[in-house]
């Protein structure tokens, strides 16, 4: 399969004056043309940032240090501004949490998705005004919805009505940064079968971040795991559910109730997750970890590869087991 | 083992105007928040209420608290009724009443300190000497897990982590010693882990101080774990009730069976799928004839449209649906 997102080595800090944030640390990743990637973490593990790293929309005191992101064999981190807009929408568009802050309130839909367009792509007002109501039936919305104005529509056809607005510019890559977080159950459902949707039609490449594994298990092929600005686990959907390796990864799947099933009991992880700016020595998980080796106090891991695709940062396994 | 909280009839209307000149000039129009609502609470019992956004949930949490007065309807604690109760009546009742919010970040004041947020409510209540209500905080800070409480008492709510300040609020509810809690989405803004850690203490203290919780949940996932009896509201109006693990399982309300096909499942080998139909309606206003759900519903039938369907008794549960023979064998 084409690679088409290869992020290597990618270093974002923030520098606040109560110290370095080492948002996301070190971070490997790699999106093929077509597969959906989630990137699973808790609050403050700095899943958005890697998702705006990936945008370049990282701002002051913020900062990409090191490493690379290639966009089809290309870096996109030395670009200048000018060029990085060019990209995006284009190449790589974004779905936000909130619509309703994502649209603006005093312009119809049809406005709002045609203005994306113009900006974007060199086609005319009238072949844009087509497109937009085109889009807008590929999401599962009607073309009457085009002379509404945000306010007008449910929330969930707001959310729809943006995506339908990111996939404006036939981008290869739709990141959605909690995409289904302030919608109602069977709404989200709804959602979450669309962009499955979207991506099967458009071979379209989907990042999805999100704190919610259940969300994560039903729409990705791969998933990343982060905690404290690092992947600890990385591997597709099956195995990170039937065969989780690090003891982060198994303890937040056993933190999510299901409904199907018998009812078993969930697993308690003790502590908080660390303060980004004041990260423990060695792992940063290690304060937490039930498996902790004296080894995990001292010396951060590396990730490796434990089976074919499958990479965890824990001393569990590998050449440090062995020692 | 008797009954602790009885809602008879219970109904909630807010007005609607719309702007400025139909606040002068039109009649007001009403939203049925909750809508001819009745249940009872079994002392020790956990019930847990859900439903999607504006299903009144929230609102029958603060009816049965008095912190809205209902439209009509009766609301019995301890076999007494409390509907219409004021003064120092009131404040009697609602020692025993007690809630936590979604929000712990709005819940606490950021001007008082963890110590005097929990003075506070027995200050209201004259509760105990000046003297000795130091080491009732204290104690009551160790029971929600916040050691050394004299590390916690000092501290501001912005100094605390959104687990702890959740602690904080369950610890101020439970130092009053009620006997009832509404739990409104206690867990809902929390992380993973720090979700399943509260849900535990909430779990244990109920268990150790003899409580009975409503807990309000949009998450029938979440509701499954932590109550032994589930109401299913939609637009005001109680669609499902009974013993939660038989409504889970087995599901006779159309309403119900949507939900819990949309709850996803942290299993990959598991998909989604929902039923036709089930989509929101466009501007759902809540529609005035027959039964709520029938806009969405797959098995809506001409007589759905026009009438009311009771809240009937089927084996163990109680259900609102003219179809449930044919929705149980879907």
């Amino acid at each position: 399969m084409a690679k088409l997102l290869e992020v290597s080595n990618l270093k974002t800090y923030y520098f606040t004056e109560f110290g370095t944030v080492k948002a996301v640390d070190n971070v490997n990743l790699n999106l093929d043309k077509g597969q959906c990637l989630g990137i699973a973490g808790e609050s403050g593990c700095g899943k958005s940032t890697m998702a705006l790293s990936v945008l370049k929309l990282i701002k002051p005191p913020g900062r990409i240090v090191d490493g690379k992101i290639l966009l089809d064999g290309t870096d996109i981190v030395p670009l200048p501004p000018k060029e990085m807009r060019k990209i995006r929408w284009k190449r790589i568009a974004m779905v936000f949490q909130s619509a309703m802050a994502s649209l603006n309130p005093v312009y119809t839909i049809e406005k709002q998705i045609v203005e994306a367009i113009l900006t974007h792509c060199d086609i005319s007002k009238e072949q844009a005004r087509e497109k937009a109501a085109e889009l807008l039936e590929s999401v599962g919305l009607r073309r009457s919805n085009l002379r509404n104005y945000p306010h007008e529509l449910s929330g969930g056809m707001r959310q729809r009505a943006f995506i339908a607005m990111a996939l404006s510019c036939d981008p290869d890559l739709l990141i959605a940064d909690e995409p289904t977080t302030a919608l109602d159950v069977v709404t989200q459902a709804q959602i979450l079968m669309l962009l499955k949707d979207l991506q099967k039609a458009r071979n379209l490449a989907i990042m999805v971040i999100s704190h919610d594994l259940s969300i994560l298990a039903q729409i990705c092929d791969y998933l990343a795991v982060m905690y404290a600005g690092k992947i600890v686990e990385n591997a597709d959907i099956s195995t990170i559910f039937s065969e989780p390796a690090h003891p982060y990864t198994s303890a937040l799947i056993a933190a999510f109730p299901s409904l199907k099933g018998k009812k078993r009991p969930l697993s308690i992880l003790p502590g908080e997750p660390p303060n980004l700016a004041n990260l423990p020595k060695g792992c940063a998980f290690h304060p937490r970890c039930p498996k902790a080796l004296a080894i995990c106090q001292e010396v951060e891991p590396e990730i490796i590869e434990i089976s074919s695709g499958h990479y965890v940062a824990c001393h569990l396994y590998g050449e440090s087991r062995k020692r | 083992m008797g009954t602790l909280l009885e809602v008879v009839d219970l109904k909630k209307y807010f007005p609607v105007r719309r702007g400025v000149v139909g606040y002068f000039k039109e009649k007001p129009r009403y939203v049925p928040a909750v809508d001819d609502v009745s249940f009872k609470v079994e002392e020790g019992e956990t019930i847990a209420l859900v439903g999607e956004s504006g299903s009144g949930k929230t609102t029958l949490g603060r009816l049965i608290l008095r912190l809205i007065e209902p439209t009509s309807g009766k609301i019995l604690f301890e076999g007494k009724d409390i509907t219409s109760l004021k003064g120092k009546e009131l404040k009697d009742v609602r020692r025993k009443m007690q809630i936590v919010f979604q929000d712990p970040y709005a819940a606490l004041s950021p001007r008082q300190t963890v110590r005097k947020a929990m003075e506070e409510p027995l200050i209201i209540h004259n509760l105990y000497e000046p003297e000795e209500r130091e080491e009732i905080i204290a104690k009551m800070l160790r029971a929600v897990g916040l050691n050394p409480p004299e590390f916690f008492m000092n501290k501001y709510p912005h100094e605390l982590s959104g687990g702890q300040r959740q602690r904080v609020c369950i610890a101020r509810a439970l130092i009053l010693n009620p006997k009832f809690m509404v739990m409104d989405e206690p867990v809902s803004l929390l992380d993973a882990t720090v979700r399943v850690q509260i849900l535990k203490l909430i779990n244990e203290v109920k268990d150790k101080l003899n409580l009975t919780y409503i807990f309000i949940t949009h998450d029938v996932a979440l509701g499954r774990y932590v109550s032994n009896k589930m109401i299913v509201l939609y637009q005001g109006r109680i669609m499902e009730a009974g013993d939660t693990e038989s409504l889970i399982n087995n599901p006779m309300h159309p309403y119900t069976k949507t939900l819990i096909s949309a709850v996803p499942v942290p299993d990959p080998e598991v998909k989604l799928s929902i039923p036709p139909k089930a989509a929101e309606i466009e501007g759902s206003l809540i529609t005035s004839e027959g039964c709520r759900f029938h806009p969405r519903c797959p098995y809506a039938t001409q007589k759905c449209r026009v009438e009311v369907p009771p809240l009937e008794l089927v084996d163990d549960r109680m259900v609102a649906c003219w179809n449930y023979r044919s929705v149980k064998s879907a």
